[in-house]
């Protein structure tokens, strides 16, 4: 082969590291021929095929499988969510068992949420059946149902393409496609039929008739007059399983209907395109299914959805009544970025200017650095339009708050306490002032807050907006109470209490009437 | 505080003050003293309190608190500025009961904004809608149309009587001195058959305390029921007195508390147990030992004067307007 190399090849050597790690690739999957599986229900497959994409007429988005293994007999579940599986599952497990007369005693499926949940697991366990789950990540491991929706999904595409049905229908045309799958011949049986294979029966196929075919319902005797039509034109879906008859769609209408007086157009299509978007864009909620629909058939899962009224809804009146009158507010932003983007940021601006210049004037922190092991407080715009007697716009007042609610007690406050008078309180000393003939006089603080001297150690972020520029880094440590910290000692109180200056000397009493 | 030229007081609300005194030249100085003190401003005679309206009227003394603005906003913010008013809060007709499974159920937290101001009106200066609004405030949870349609009635009613308000006069009657009306509604709550109490605290002939609640525990009687209310009226009346003893006001005899029923009074006045009355919880005989410390008087009223009737049922309309206007609510004084 090749000059000046001695060809050896390496001995006692079988494994080699450097190989696996730079080559390894996944095992192959050995199909196996034939049936294993001597009885039915022996051994079922199932698993959830979707989501869809388009919800179907009655709002279904997945579909849920089983697969005898045995007799190959499939049934398919149209679901809206997973969370169906398990009761679906249970409905099915009932029926098979009933109609087979044996008991199920594998089941197989993949690794998915809906088949191994706690409840579905302990279920499994109560009724004695074996739960066989794929390796994550290795579908083929469930190989017979994976193969089932690729058989039965290529056969709906077909037949929606074929009938030029619209994809809402897709559920309708799945029942269908279960429905001739369980009625044609199939490989691993020899070309017998699963419906041979589990009822015994050869099954019939006379009735058979091209998917979506115009079909022409005979319209009873005592629903229509004298010179009515005697044919309504309708879709045909499918066939009853329940029911001996077609299962059909009243496009006109919007109905999902049964009949077994219809006569067959098959050259031409039942769909009608023109109607689609009429149709399909205002009617998809309002399909009816015609009353008595059974809805435990477990090939035409298509069940009945309820009844949908007509009427235009409308919101209850004393809702459309208050967001009128929201809408007349003078709107306040809630953040600072709101603010300075609204269409009245310049008037918000000149009043955080003026909030920001009390709090320069007031020396309420100095610039620091944040101590390691310290707490630091968050900050925050709030915007208020202030208004006179009428309503009329006063003026835009911003006030800063420190977002004192990440305080702790004990560790960054001892105590919160505002001075409030109780109504009843307020009120009393009206009477009293009318009983002793007092006169009423009234004054405010301005920026009261300010006044509370701080005895513990808070550290504040900059305020939004008004950071000092190249010390973006730094923090206010208070030296003053601001709204919202959860220390908010009012000083007027504590002075008034400290103050023997203003009563010259005479005995003051304090209530405390909050 | 005292300072020479009688009393003076001064009420804090957070950043508000207000003072009371008889001396213009003493409200002064109080004023330049908190001014030297404080960043100030002197808003002259009280006129605004914490959203309540101040009148006074210097020529007979009285003096009027309202929330006529408070009670338009309201009524714009549910869009029953244009309603029809009613002359009650409450169809005594009406039959009030939580919701059942099958009832609609109206947005929650509209409902209880609603509820909650009229709770502030009906704290603040607005006793006439207490009970109607206690009302509303036990259905908050799982809100239906019914009461919906309570708290409409109360806005269409709010919207007949936005311009009343308490008003304090003094005529040297008995009506000038602390005097306490007290009366109970018997299993009036009908999805527990839980007993209302009420009160009412009148000063210088005026409501200056008052509340409608239901009560805590079934009550097995009228007379029973009547005490537990006498009980909630005797322990503010008693808070009351030692208010205004604080404010200088002292309170000589014991507070006349009127009471409408015979037989809660010779339970509170007898302090022998009876078969009938062996139940009633410790608690409620706070109010025997207040008899018996002279600090109130119970003396018996009619019914037709039971100021405090407004605030345990649905009254009608003309029983409604004559007590109301006892409890002092009117409409404001124009100058």
């Amino acid at each position: 082969m090749v000059n000046e190399f001695a060809f050896k090849p390496c001995d006692n050597k079988n494994f080699c590291e450097a190989c696996v790690e730079g080559k390894q690739t996944r095992s192959s999957f050995k199909s196996r021929e034939g049936i294993s599986t001597k009885s039915p229900l022996e051994l079922v497959h199932s698993d959830v095929c979707g989501k869809m994409g388009v919800a179907s007429l009655s709002g279904r988005e997945y579909v849920l499988t089983f697969v005898d293994d045995k007799t190959r007999y499939t049934w398919t579940y149209m679901i809206r969510k997973k969370s169906e599986v398990f009761e679906k599952f249970k409905e099915w497990k009932a029926m098979a068992e009933k109609s087979m007369g044996a008991s199920l005693k594998t089941l197989r499926t993949d690794n998915g949420g809906e088949y191994v949940s706690t409840e579905f697991e302990q279920y499994l366990r109560s009724e004695g059946i074996r739960h066989e789950y794929t390796i994550p990540k290795t579908p083929e491991q469930n190989g017979v149902a994976e193969r089932l929706n690729r058989t039965l999904g290529e056969k709906v595409r077909c037949m929606l393409s074929d009938s030029g049905l619209p994809k809402v229908f897709w559920a309708e045309t799945f029942a269908t496609a279960t429905y001739l799958h369980n009625r044609s011949p199939t490989k691993p049986l020899g070309g017998v039929t699963p419906f041979q294979a589990w009822t015994g029966l050869k099954p019939t196929v006379g009735h058979l008739r091209r998917f979506g075919c115009s079909a022409y319902v005979h319209i009873p005797k005592d629903e229509r007059g004298k010179l009515d039509m005697k044919s309504r034109k309708c879709i045909l879906l499918g066939y009853g399983t329940n029911v001996k008859g077609y299962r059909l769609y009243d496009q006109l209408n919007k109905r999902v209907l049964y009949s077994r007086d219809v006569k067959f157009d098959e050259s031409s299509r039942g769909y009608c395109v023109q109607k689609q978007n009429s149709n399909l864009k205002t009617g998809e909620n309002q399909v009816t299914f015609e009353s008595g629909t059974p809805d435990d058939n477990n090939e035409m899962s298509e069940v009945e959805a309820p009844r949908r009224s007509t009427r235009e809804r409308r919101q209850t009146e004393f809702y459309g009544e208050r967001a009128s009158v929201a809408g007349e507010v003078f709107d306040e932003p809630s953040t600072y970025s709101e603010a300075v983007s609204s269409s009245s940021r310049k008037e918000w601006q000149a009043a955080m200017q003026k909030e920001m210049k009390s709090i320069y004037d007031n020396d309420v922190w100095d610039l620091v650095e944040l101590p390691a092991g310290r707490k630091l407080v968050g900050s925050k715009w709030v915007f208020k339009v202030k208004r006179d007697a009428d309503g009329n716009m006063e003026r835009c007042k911003a006030r800063l708050v420190a977002r004192g609610f990440t305080q702790k007690y004990g560790v960054d406050y001892d105590e919160t306490f505002s001075p409030v008078i109780r109504f009843e309180s307020f009120r009393a000393l009206v009477a009293l002032a009318v009983k002793h003939g007092l006169q009423l006089h009234q004054m405010d603080v301005t920026t009261a807050f300010l006044h509370g001297v701080l005895e513990e150690d808070v550290y504040m972020k900059q305020p939004e907006g008004f950071e000092r520029s190249g010390e973006e880094h730094m923090v206010c440590k208070l030296k003053k109470s601001l709204y919202g910290l959860s220390l908010h000692v009012v000083g007027i109180l504590h002075l008034i209490r400290n103050s023997k200056r203003l009563a010259s000397g005479k005995p003051m009493l304090i209530h405390a009437c909050t | 505080m005292k300072i020479d030229g009688g009393p003076a007081y001064v009420a804090v609300y957070v950043d508000d003050l207000v003072i009371a005194a008889k001396d213009p030249t003493l409200i002064k100085y109080i004023k330049d003293k908190f001014s030297s003190f404080f960043d100030m401003k002197d808003m002259g005679r009280l006129h605004h309190f914490v959203g309540m309206k101040v009148e006074q009227n210097d020529d007979t003394g009285e003096v009027w608190i309202g929330q006529g603005c408070y009670t338009g906003d309201i009524l714009k913010r549910y869009g029953m500025e244009n309603c029809n008013a009613v002359s009650t809060p409450m169809d005594p007709g009406l039959k009030m009961k939580s919701a059942s499974s099958d009832d609609t159920v109206v947005d929650q937290s509209m409902y209880q904004s609603a509820v909650g101001s009229l709770l502030y009106l009906s704290v603040a200066t607005r006793p006439d809608i207490a009970y109607a609004v206690s009302c509303a405030a036990r259905y908050t949870a799982k809100p239906t149309k019914l009461h919906w349609a309570l708290v409409k009635r109360i806005l269409r009613y709010l919207k007949g009587t936005a311009d009343l308000g308490l008003r304090y006069t003094v005529d040297g009657t008995e009506g000038d001195k602390l005097t306490a009306f007290c009366d109970a509604d018997w299993a009036g709550d009908l999805d527990e058959r839980k007993s209302t109490s009420g009160y009412v605290l009148m000063l210088s002939n005026c409501a200056v305390s008052w509340k409608s609640k239901k009560q805590t525990v079934i009550a097995l009687s009228t007379a029973e029921a009547e005490y537990i209310a006498l009980s909630a009226a005797t322990q503010e009346v008693s808070w009351m007195r030692k208010l205004l003893d604080d404010l200088g006001e002292k309170c000589s005899g014991p507070t006349v508390v009127k009471e409408d029923n015979q037989s809660a009074m010779a339970i509170a006045a007898n302090p022998g147990n009876h078969t009938r009355t062996k139940h009633i919880d410790i608690k409620f005989h706070y109010i025997r030992s207040a008899v018996q410390q002279n600090s109130i008087k119970l003396v018996y009223c009619p019914t037709s004067m039971m100021v405090a009737d407004v605030l345990t049922k649905p009254v009608y309309q003309e029983t409604f307007q004559r007590l109301r206007s006892r409890m002092g609510l009117t409409p404001q004084i124009v100058n």
